[in-house]
């Protein structure tokens, strides 16, 4: 009763994928230096 | 679950038109997925009577019937093969229209004239079957619309339910909803029963010895009945609803299910051992044949229903083949109980057996409701079966409880809703629903919960209902009101963002790792069998063995980066990580959380290119990046020692960055066999410092001290002392200096020499040292004693020698 929020959870590299046209979502957890360069 | 509308009108007045109920349903949270129409299109489709059946004389297949519609006999040939002279169909005439387009017309099918259709399930857009032709009851009255006798139109709704509204799942259950938000009432069915004859009590006996699992077991008989198919009312509602049609006192059983949601069983009393129940587990290993043919093995946390034999169902999930009924059966023993939902749920996942009754035992049943389906079930079963039933019921109640209490203050409601709710609103609306306000203070009611409401356990469950029934599209939306401070981002934030900039402006790619690691990199980096590091905190249930500890060092993962890196050749390894290591402390729940920032560094030291030389990172393009970091924090007295105990770096090849005597980092080339193990490209450069410490150790530029006015003097010294000796030392006598010259204002090294030209334990370090001052232009003489003080120094600390004497 002292707190009173909302809780929903976004899935940030999903709505990534969906913006960048991302396959998989494990590219985002690897570190393959060549992932940024997409991205320059 | 999937409700007839037709059947909910039994319960409740439904006021408004399908979609519009659909809607309201929805809105309430019971969301009705699908719409159905049954029986619109076949208006024109009549009952009628097959007279005679005959073979066609010209196809094997095909049969020529003679189909009596109640005004004329029509000659209709037949593909079909599951009807009899005598049976009751749904004849299509010549002229009528079909669901689909199709039109019946006069045709010869292989030279016999045929002039209608007797029409199967599919065709008259019932369901999915088209084996055989649709039979109707055998007391059929040729020449009715067929949607008469079939009691449609009808509209299905399909509604999904969430999981904790048990009580929906039954016609019933949704009038109710129904009555509460549209108002309308509610009719329950009220069973009317004749008793006569003996009390149950001298024809048979219950005995629970497991009251936990089941915490009651209601009993009726009914004896003489007779067992035939239902009657077509019954068996087209359950047919609405997707139940199959098997006899009329199971069809009861399913029926009362259906209607009241509360699951029955009837038992044949003569297969009965002892014609009596006890209900206890299992035994581990006990052999059962289900009713569905198949034999289960069972175990001890099952409950069964038994007779004075041994087991005749499975508790809650499935009768026995040794005890269901069958077309001799002449008394019946009906049961009704409350079997403890987990204990059900686990039953059903150990069986694979799930079934209609284990999905509504396992949400939680009405344990007062379920005399009303009893009787309900006896009532009909007498009705439809013929039979009598036996005076009273066996009812076997270990331990009634009270009905649950909920007290709920309006104030509450109306804050947590954004909505102003009157208490009288309040409680009218937690009325509807069947709950009864029975006590009052100032700010508060309590509210005693129906039992068929498992799911209302505490206020907050009763202010859902609340919005729910008012409708949470009926409330207000407003923007919230939050009381607005100037943030600032705290100076762990700052300096995480400092670092990754100055080390992505230094070339580095930041990688971002989890925090969870695999216990067995603590081999792969080496680590002593007392290493404080192994020391770590252990997650509970972990997904999976390698992401099983948290990590007391950031290198696992930034070795793991360097290492697919390297095997996806995609070019020099330049990779840094800021992140949270944890370390355990005794007497303490939470660990230690250190923010660091590490990095790994291989390959060229530039991408290629025709001006650039081509050369590999080393030791020292790892530590200037430190260097150069370190240096926009403000730092003061930090200094370089050699290491000695991490044992992933190369040994003589690392160092510790030291802070008043303490250790805030380290620096240096990966072991080779480290770099083995991680498949990294060599030589590795790696290093890690704790960011906290130096944020802590850092300060703000201090007051300007203002510009040099005056020329300076650089003299270079090349100094002669023992190899082995730090530069760091050196430079750091220098600097001792400055107490006794103040003129000395930096000494830099550029260049070292050992050789030919030196003894073979000696080296040469050339040193540039500058001289100024704030007040004046320097003369030579000052020059010449400050340095002379310089060199005097260094030979007295450290044994250093100017070149060339």
């Amino acid at each position: 009763e002292r707190y009173q929020g909302f809780a929903f959870g976004m899935g940030v590299e999903r709505i990534a994928m969906l913006k960048y046209g991302i396959g998989d979502i494990r590219l985002f957890y690897e570190n393959d230096a060549r992932f940024l360069s997409h991205f320059s | 679950m999937r409700i007839s509308l037709n059947w909910l009108r039994d319960y409740v007045d439904l006021r408004a038109d399908a979609d519009e109920l659909a809607h309201r349903l929805t809105m309430a949270g019971l969301e009705v997925s699908a719409v159905e129409t049954l029986g619109v299109g076949i208006e024109g489709v009549v009952t009628a009577r097959i007279v005679e059946k005959g073979p066609h004389p010209g196809a094997d297949r095909l049969s020529l019937c003679r189909v009596d519609d109640g005004t004329e006999i029509h000659e209709i040939v037949c593909g079909a093969t599951n009807m009899q002279a005598g049976d009751a169909v749904a004849l299509a005439r010549v002229g009528t229209r079909l669901p689909g387009g199709l039109k019946i017309k006069k045709a010869k099918i292989r030279g016999q004239a045929s002039s209608g259709m007797m029409c199967s399930e599919r065709e008259l857009g019932l369901g999915d079957g088209h084996d055989g032709i649709l039979i109707l009851p055998p007391d059929t009255a040729p020449g009715r619309p067929v949607v008469e006798v079939l009691g449609l139109p009808d509209t299905v709704f399909e509604v999904d339910l969430t999981p904790n509204r048990a009580d929906c799942l039954s016609v019933v259950g949704v009038a109710r909803e129904v009555a509460a938000l549209t108002g309308a009432a509610l009719r329950l069915p009220q069973p009317n029963l004749a008793e006569s004859g003996e009390p149950i009590a001298g024809q048979t006996s219950v005995t629970i010895e497991d009251p936990e699992l089941c915490r009651r077991y209601a009993a009726r008989i009914v004896r003489g009945v007779r067992i035939g198919p239902s009657p077509r009312w019954l068996q087209q509602r359950l047919q609405a609803v997707g139940v199959r049609a098997l006899n009329n006192v199971v069809d009861v059983t399913n029926y009362v299910l259906m209607e009241l949601g509360h699951p029955l069983h009837a038992f044949d009393l003569q297969r009965l051992g002892g014609q009596r129940i006890v209900v206890r587990r299992a035994r581990d290993g006990e052999l059962f044949t289900t009713l569905d043919g198949q034999e289960r093995c069972l175990d001890a946390d099952t409950l069964m229903i038994c007779d004075g034999d041994g087991p005749v169902a499975v508790a809650g999930i499935m009768g026995g083949l040794n005890s269901e009924v069958e077309d001799t059966t002449r008394d019946v023993l009906l049961e009704s109980a409350y079997f403890d939902p987990a204990n059900i749920r686990r039953s059903s996942k150990a069986l694979g057996l799930s079934t209609e009754a284990s999905y509504r035992f396992e949400r939680g049943t009405d344990i007062e409701g379920l005399i009303r389906a009893l009787d309900r079930a006896a009532e009909l079963i007498a009705e439809l079966a013929g039979g009598t039933v036996a005076a009273g019921i066996w009812d076997a109640f270990p331990g009634p409880r009270a009905r649950r209490r909920v007290t709920c203050r309006p104030a509450r409601v109306s804050a947590v809703l954004g909505v102003e709710l009157s208490r009288d609103a309040i409680v009218n609306y937690l009325q509807a629903l069947g709950l009864s306000a029975v006590a009052e203070t100032g700010s508060e009611t309590t509210f005693e919960v129906p039992p068929h409401r498992v799911d209302l356990e505490r206020e907050i469950d009763l202010i859902e209902e609340v919005a729910r029934l008012h409708g949470y599209d009926a409330i207000p939306t407003t923007l919230p009101k939050v009381a607005m401070t100037a943030g600032e981002r705290p100076a762990a934030r700052r300096t995480a963002d400092r670092a990754r900039d100055v080390l992505v402006a230094a070339g580095l790619t930041e990688a971002i790792n989890l925090s969870f690691i695999d216990p067995a990199e603590d081999e792969r980096l080496a680590l002593g069998a007392d290493d404080a590091l192994r020391r770590k905190v252990v997650i509970q249930n972990p997904l999976n063995s390698e992401t099983a500890v948290l990590r007391t060092t950031l290198l696992p993962g930034l070795l793991r980066a360097a290492g697919l890196n390297n095997r996806r050749q995609t070019g020099a390894v330049r990779l840094f990580e800021v992140g949270r290591t944890f370390h355990p402390v005794d007497g303490q729940e939470l660990p230690r959380e250190v923010q660091r920032v590490g990095a790994v560094l291989a390959g060229e030291q530039c991408p290629l290119g025709w001006l650039a030389s081509a050369q590999t990172v080393d030791f020292f393009d790892a530590k200037g990046v430190v260097e150069g970091f370190v240096a926009t924090l403000g730092v003061d007295g930090l200094g370089w020692e050699t290491v000695t105990d991490r044992p992933w770096l190369h040994p003589g090849r690392g160092a510790v960055l030291v802070l008043g005597g303490e250790e805030l980092g380290w620096c240096g080339q990966l072991h080779p066999d480290r770099a083995e193990a991680y498949q990294v490209p060599e030589p590795l450069f790696v290093f890690e410092l704790d960011l906290d410490r130096l944020q802590q150790g850092s300060r703000k530029p201090g007051a300007f001290l203002g510009l040099d006015r005056y020329p300076a003097v650089a003299r270079d010294l090349a100094v002669v002392l023992d190899r082995g000796v730090p530069v760091q030392q050196v430079l750091d006598a220098v600097a001792d200096c400055r107490g006794r010259e103040p003129l000395l204002r930096s000494a830099t090294l550029f260049d070292i020499y050992e050789g030919e030209r030196l003894a073979a334990d000696k080296v040469s370090l050339a040193i540039r040292v500058v001289y100024r001052s704030e007040e004046r232009t320097l003369t030579e003489e000052e020059v010449q004693r400050a340095e002379a003080g310089v060199l005097t120094h260094l030979e007295q600390q450290l044994g250093a020698r100017l070149r060339g004497r």
